[in-house]
């Protein structure tokens, strides 16, 4: 018959107890409350021991700080990537718009041809400016095209 | 569309429905390797994915002095990573739990005032302080004060059993001990704790404050 000085044998022994044994333990607790009352208690002990807290805020840069590494790269805080479309969709789709683009204008130019000339007569006719101010104006466009391009293809193109 | 519904072996390996694969898992002996290299982001990487296991027991053993044994620990660890070999058998985690220990054991020592012998310096060292143990606030006192009658070396062992887990393998790998000592340290320290919750009758107040 199992007395409360076994029950704390098996309690110690925890997870090494042989399955009779627990049972008989168990069957102890159920009539001696106050070893149940232990069992409960020691249950709460193991748990505080078992919880591990997160370590203060900020530690791993403190730690960073302190390792003798070279300065630290971040990464350029952009949006999250998209990753809808596979490579040959997105150039087929820019190529589309492009031809789009040039056949919208051809064919304003081939049915109309008088108000394609006055159109082109207007755009002559606008304020003149000088030569770096136009080379400033079409090279930023078409750098903001190749950047519109690359965002579009690194937001849109999953990469393998 | 048509063509993907019915036959679905024509799918393209990645496109409109399949989601992409992405290298979110932390692979440990990959990011070992990168810091081994130098690399800095792999460093954030493993002293992210460590530091609560590690502050955890520089807390336990070390405790007010956990804040310079867990740094302590990082810094030991890019100084001696060279000497840490995976086809060993060892786990990167358990060779990092092990220096952890190491330093946060020193760091005590190295806190013990001159004049004074290591074991009475740690026999007057009474174990976690109140914002080392977390749990529900009732039983973080109780483990606290059933500790603090725990011979240190029992403590401490009996502390790690339960941090990694109850793993007598792994507390014996961090401790450095046999596998027989640690488990008896682990049996007689879980008895002193039981021995001063019934000696505290702890169990009758608990349940009378219930």
């Amino acid at each position: 018959m199992m007395n409360c000085e076994n029950f704390t044998e098996i309690l110690a022994a925890g997870e090494d107890a042989s399955a009779p044994e627990i049972e008989e333990a168990r069957e102890h607790a159920a009539v001696c409350e106050e070893c149940g009352r232990l069992a409960e208690a020691f249950g709460g002990v193991e748990a505080a021991l078992a919880d591990v807290p997160p370590a203060p805020a900020a530690f791993a840069s403190r730690v960073m700080a302190r390792l003798p590494l070279g300065p630290e790269r971040r990464p350029l805080p952009l949006p999250a990537r998209v990753d809808l479309l596979p490579a040959w969709i997105f150039s087929g789709v820019a190529a589309a718009v492009g031809a789009v683009l040039v056949g919208v204008v051809a064919y304003f130019a081939y049915t109309d041809p008088e108000g394609f000339a006055a159109a082109a007569n207007a755009f002559n006719n606008m304020p003149a400016v000088d030569a770096t101010t136009f080379g400033s104006i079409v090279g930023a466009t078409a750098a903001a095209a190749v950047v519109a391009g690359f965002l579009g293809y690194y937001y849109l193109v999953p990469t393998e | 569309m048509l063509i993907y519904a019915t036959r679905p072996v024509l799918r393209p390996s990645y496109g409109w429905n399949v989601p992409m694969a992405r290298p979110s898992e932390f692979n440990e002996q990959d990011v070992v390797g990168r810091c081994r290299a130098g690399e800095q982001e792999a460093w954030r990487e493993l002293v992210t994915r460590y530091q609560d296991m590690v502050y955890a027991i520089a807390r336990r053993v070390a405790g007010p002095a956990a804040e310079d044994a867990a740094q302590e620990t990082f810094l030991r660890v890019f100084r001696k990573l060279h000497t840490y070999r995976a086809d060993g058998g060892a786990k990167f985690s358990s060779w990092l739990y092990r220096v952890a220990y190491n330093v946060a054991c020193d760091v005590v020592a190295r806190r013990r005032p001159t004049g004074i012998p290591a074991d009475e310096y740690e026999q007057r060292y009474e174990g976690p302080g109140p914002e080392e143990l977390a749990g529900s606030a009732e039983h973080a006192g109780l483990a606290r004060a059933a500790l603090a009658e725990i011979r240190p070396d029992y403590r401490n062992v009996l502390e790690l059993y339960y941090l990694t887990g109850k793993s007598y393998e792994q507390v014996a790998e961090i401790a450095d001990l046999p596998l027989g000592t640690v488990k008896s340290y682990i049996h007689r320290g879980k008895k002193a704790v039981l021995a001063s919750l019934r000696r505290a009758g702890v169990a009758d107040s608990l349940a009378g404050g219930m």
